[in-house]
């Protein structure tokens, strides 16, 4: 029929357009909001309780400023690669929680901020988050870790108690986790948790980063050395492998008294700890230089409005300095992380009677290692976390480490330079 | 009619006596194969909801039992409520529902114009739909993506459901299928009294084929409830998010609490279940019209 | 976003749509420019050619799948072609760089684990599937009570799907404090890692996919009933045995369905995507299946080029199996219908 050829062309020609029209243009950016207005939105990342202290603080401004709005956005997994995506869209939030590990990746998509380092407890903190000597975003929260230990068992191995200023040295840990292990099969008592491999080079003084951020170093020296002292650990079975505490919760271990120590201990881990009355526990500093402080800062958007980037200042200030903000950091009895204000520091140790010892926090604040900022970091760390799960006993690999880091370091470094 | 399986089922061997009757050994062998294949079969499943009931010392030590010691309904509880969960589930029935109307009005339609107006071309375009499905969608995932963020959707539920109003081959074939078994007669018919063909189609031939209907709409319900990766690349923010995406994102927001995982995927799939109990008879019906006979 | 677009969008809010339906705006207003014109044209065709009805009423029936055909899927490959042409990461703009991604796409290890992963996957599981489901539909179809109850527990399992399923599934194999080396362990055997051991992972994948033959099994079931029953009666007066009966009769009567659900399976096994992510890639790259491959390069490395172009190369492949496909089909199946629409041979019952 006629009307089918005369159909056909256009057809075509539609099909064409269509083509074009989806072609691949760079994402012109407007940040949320509506024109005019000077409300805000807020993305951030955390468990459960974490993300209840940021939107306590969204509150706590929103009632000190009354007439505005901060919409938050809880993003729970993923949070870099979403950050990305709604920045390539165009969504991204006014306001975006951002770690120090992370900032380099994105501080070309931040509005650059003036930040006080005065007003903080120590200099590391304000200078986390610089990038290129300007600063990207406003510290409002530090995450030291501190160590866990079970009184109970250490008196009853009449190990002598860690002192609480003062950190072991790792070859102390070690002697005192094999005191400490006994027992079999599902009942077995560790001396140790289960060994987070960065936060313990870190410890031994190494890094996955050197200081300009150009190589990656954990298949140097000290990083195998360390990580033969983790597989070690494990092997003697005075640490539970990854395995081992698959699908388990190491605080419920603790409590049941099947760790003598738990390393990995953030601000948030309060919560959980607060509980356990029985054992006996405490805190103190992780062996080594401690694990890495992770500071989290709040960041801009280049994109937002003029009034919304008024907002978004008043904001960031608010969260970071301000005591009333600060003390909401601290939850009930948990904490999304510790304060970084001086007029706040009390607030976090007095959540728990004093021989939990949560002074220790403040401690590890003041002598806390920061990491080094690298592009794509979440990235870069994962593919070269994943391959040491893989191949070595540092997962459920049974390769040399000798011989597997330095080879992952040096993926890992190409992966850097592709910057 | 339409040829639903009326007639006495084929016995497998024999039909001139009743086989299991005469062979009782083999019948009982049947039986214990089947028992046992249904126990292996069902047992996770037993699992999970057992599981789900544990506490979180209790799943330590409970290995492989399926008898519940704990009755810890307040996993349920907390499942509900540790996230929006009620929100996550409004994303997903969003993202079910209106996308099952979509495609089944798009795909009927266009399968009822492949079947009866069978006009110039018509048989070149219909070989190119069937090319379509062999096409992997993630050829398209890439610049969908983008097509999609030029058009300001991102971060919101559109990408998941407008596709779905602009056909699916698969489902084109079936209706296909179905509308050709119909007798032409009722389109003579209905022309011969005025109809026009969309009148025709819409009055006549879409209420006599509810069957396939209510069957599409059953498959596309599961696969629409479960889906994942659509979600996976276009929500960003909290409020957008569907059940499976919450649940895959679970271990970030709750630690390692077995238990109330489960209980949380108990909950995601009970829709699924629910829907099968209640329309059995619909699926096995309309099972066979996707029998590509 | 296109500025034009926001440009209709920012029209739109200050217009007071509510803000959820901002987003849909831009493109109802083209779908209703599209349909503006089409209806002109149908309008003015009736009025040229008056006996043109089934043809008007043809394209304007499938209007909405070729719509959507030219928008979402040729109009995307076609741009798909040209990003995989470039280098781009969403934010800058892209950079041309020929055919640089898939040279190193030749040249990448996990491509080819990838490639490996999902075709070993595919191979396998679908044809065991198919095995198992038909084989259970066989033994469900006889005459017996109770088969119903079978058949619905044997269904049940295929409704966890997805993430929830792997979720499941990754508890029921841990290996300290899952079900299946609780089992094992019973009988003395020490259970291996499953999804942790970068030798078991895919097998055991393989196995999960077992648990959701209930699907299949339910339309096999459906077709073994549909086959003629004078077929039986005819051979088995002519002296044939059980298995004759099988081999002669049922298969060849099943070959269209089984031959469908193989390919579709088929197809539908080289995409997988779900397992792979919530795996991470599994130990050692062995889940590494490529459609999560193609995710990771594209929304978490942001490599859209490199992404395309393993895109390309995953349609080549499937072209290629579903080609070996349809021509080893011709040699085993028997077909009583066919397209081109001539009437079905009316069977009486």
């Amino acid at each position: 029929m006629k009307l089918s050829y005369r159909l056909l062309p256009a057809a075509a020609a539609l099909l064409l357009a269509a083509g074009c029209a989806t072609g691949s243009q760079p994402a012109s950016n407007d940040s949320g909001g509506s024109g005019g207005s000077a409300d805000i939105t807020f993305s951030f990342w955390g468990t459960n309780s974490e993300a209840a202290s940021l939107k306590a603080i969204a509150a706590a401004f929103e009632q000190a400023n009354p007439g505005t709005k901060v919409t938050t956005n809880w993003i729970q997994s993923d949070y870099e690669q979403k950050i990305q995506t709604s920045i390539a869209g165009g969504t991204q939030s006014t306001v975006m929680e951002i770690s120090n590990t992370s900032l380099a990746g994105f501080a070309p998509s931040f509005a650059e901020q003036q930040v006080d380092p005065g007003k903080f407890v120590q200099p590391n903190i304000s200078s986390a988050l610089q990038f290129q000597g300007k600063y990207y975003a406003m510290p409002f929260a530090a995450k030291p870790k501190v160590m866990a230990i079970n009184v109970d068992t250490f008196k009853a191995a009449g190990v002598p108690l860690p002192s609480a200023t003062t950190p072991l040295t790792l070859d102390e840990f070690k002697a005192i986790a094999a005191k400490l292990s006994h027992g079999d099969g599902k009942a077995r008592v560790f001396g140790s948790s289960n060994l987070w491999y960065r936060g313990w080079l870190t410890a031994a003084g190494g890094g996955y980063y050197n200081a300009d951020a150009s190589r990656c170093t954990f298949g140097d020296e000290t990083g195998v050395k360390t990580a033969q002292y983790v597989v070690d650990l494990q092997k003697d079975r005075y640490a539970p492998t990854s395995l081992d505490i698959q699908g388990q919760d190491q605080a419920q271990w603790f409590a049941a008294g099947r760790l003598a120590t738990f390393s990995d201990f953030g601000p948030w881990t309060v919560a959980d700890f607060a509980k356990i009355s029985k054992p006996a526990w405490t805190l103190v500093p992780v062996p080594g230089k401690g694990f890495p402080m992770e500071v989290d800062g709040l960041a801009i958007s280049k994109k937002a409005t003029s009034k919304q980037l008024e907002t978004a200042k008043k904001f960031v200030e608010f969260a970071g300095t301000q005591q009333v903000a600060q003390d909401k950091l601290i939850q009930g009895n948990t904490a999304l992380g510790v304060p970084i204000i001086a007029a706040s520091t009390p607030t976090l140790e007095k959540v728990l009677p004093a021989e939990r010892n949560l002074a220790a926090f403040t401690t590890a604040l003041k002598n806390g290692v920061v990491g080094v900022s690298v592009a794509r970091e979440a990235q870069i760390s994962g593919d070269a976390d994943k391959g040491m799960t893989s191949y070595t006993a540092l997962g459920s690999g049974k390769d040399d480490v000798a011989k597997v880091l330095p080879r992952l370091a040096a993926k890992c470094t190409d992966a850097l330079k592709q910057q | 009619m339409t040829a639903l399986a009326q007639s006495r089922p084929a016995v497998v061997f024999r039909t001139d006596r009743p086989f299991w009757r005469r062979n009782i050994s083999l019948t009982i062998v049947l039986y214990v194969v089947l028992a046992l294949g249904s126990l292996v079969f069902v047992y996770p499943f037993l699992w999970m909801l057992a599981t789900s009931l544990r506490s979180l010392a209790g799943v330590g030590s409970s290995g492989a039992s399926v008898l519940p010691r704990e009755f810890l309904w307040d996993n349920y509880s907390r499942a509900i409520t540790s996230f929006p969960f009620w929100r996550y589930a409004l994303n997903s029935v969003l993202t079910t529902l209106i996308p099952i109307v979509g495609t089944v009005l798009s795909c009927s339609l266009a399968g009822f114009a492949f079947a009866r107006l069978r006009v110039r071309f018509s048989g070149v375009v219909f070989a190119v739909v069937l090319a379509t499905m062999l096409l992997p969608g993630e050829v398209t995932m890439v610049p969908q993506f983008m097509l999609f963020n030029n058009l300001g959707m991102i971060d919101t539920l559109y990408p998941l459901i407008l596709p779905a109003f602009f056909g699916s081959p698969f489902y084109i074939f079936l209706f296909r299928q179905f509308f050709a078994r119909m007798p032409a007669e009722l389109a003579d018919a209905a022309v011969v009294d005025g109809c026009g063909w969309f009148k025709t189609f819409w009055l006549v031939y879409l209420p006599l084929a509810r069957p396939a209907v209510v069957a599409v709409s059953i498959l596309l319900f599961m696969g629409y409830w479960n889906n994942f990766l659509g979600p996976a690349i276009y929500i960003n923010s909290d409020q957008w998010k569907t059940l499976p995406l919450a649940l895959a994102g679970f271990q970030s927001v709750n630690g390692t609490d077995t238990p109330l995982l489960m209980a949380t995927s108990v909950l995601i799939t009970l829709p699924c279940v629910v829907l099968f109990f209640a329309a059995q008879k619909h699926i096995t019906n309309g099972i066979t019209f996707t029998g590509g006979r | 976003m296109n500025p034009t677009i926001g440009w209709i969008r920012n029209l739109a809010a200050s217009w007071g749509v509510p803000d959820v339906l901002v987003p849909l705006v831009p493109f109802l207003l083209l779908l209703i420019a599209l349909y503006a014109v089409i209806g002109l044209a149908a309008y003015g065709a009736k009025r040229k050619w008056p006996r043109a009805d089934k043809t008007i009423a043809f394209w304007l029936f499938v209007s909405p799948w070729l719509i959507g055909f030219a928008i979402f899927t040729v109009g995307p490959m076609a741009s798909s072609i040209y990003v995989s042409l470039t280098s781009w990461d969403l934010i800058t703009p892209p950079k041309f760089v020929g055919l640089a991604n898939y040279s190193e796409a030749f040249q990448d290890p996990r491509v080819a684990q990838a490639l490996k992963v999902t075709l070993l996957y595919g191979l396998i599981s679908v044809p065991l599937q198919t095995a198992l489901a038909f084989l259970v539909a066989m033994l469900l179809n006889a005459e017996l009570p109770g088969m119903r109850f079978f058949r619905t527990v044997w269904y049940l399992p295929s409704l966890v799907s997805g993430v929830a399923q792997m979720v499941l599934f990754l508890w029921v194999f841990n290996p300290r404090y899952g079900l299946a080396n609780d089992v094992l362990g019973k009988f003395g055997i020490t259970g291996p890692g499953w999804f942790n051991d970068a030798s078991w992972a895919l097998p055991t994948v393989i196995l999960m996919s077992l648990w959701t033959v209930g699907g299949a099994m339910v339309i096999y079931l459906a077709g073994l009933k549909d086959v003629p029953s004078n077929l039986y009666e005819a051979a088995a007066l002519d002296g044939a045995g059980p298995l004759r009966l099988f081999w002669h009769v049922t298969l060849p009567q099943m070959s269209p369905i089984i031959l469908f659900n193989a390919l579709t399976g088929i197809i539908g096994a080289l995409q997988i995507f779900t397992q792979g992510f919530i795996a991470n890639g599994g130990p050692k790259d062995s889940l590494l299946f490529f459609v999560y491959y193609l995710y990771d390069n594209a929304f978490q490395n942001f490599r859209m080029g490199y992404a395309s172009a393993l895109a390309w190369v995953l349609f080549a492949v499937i072209l290629a199996l579903t080609a070996v496909t349809a021509r080893g089909s011709s040699f085993a199946v028997y077909y009583e219908t066919e397209l081109s629409g001539r009437r079905k041979r009316r069977r009486t019952r």
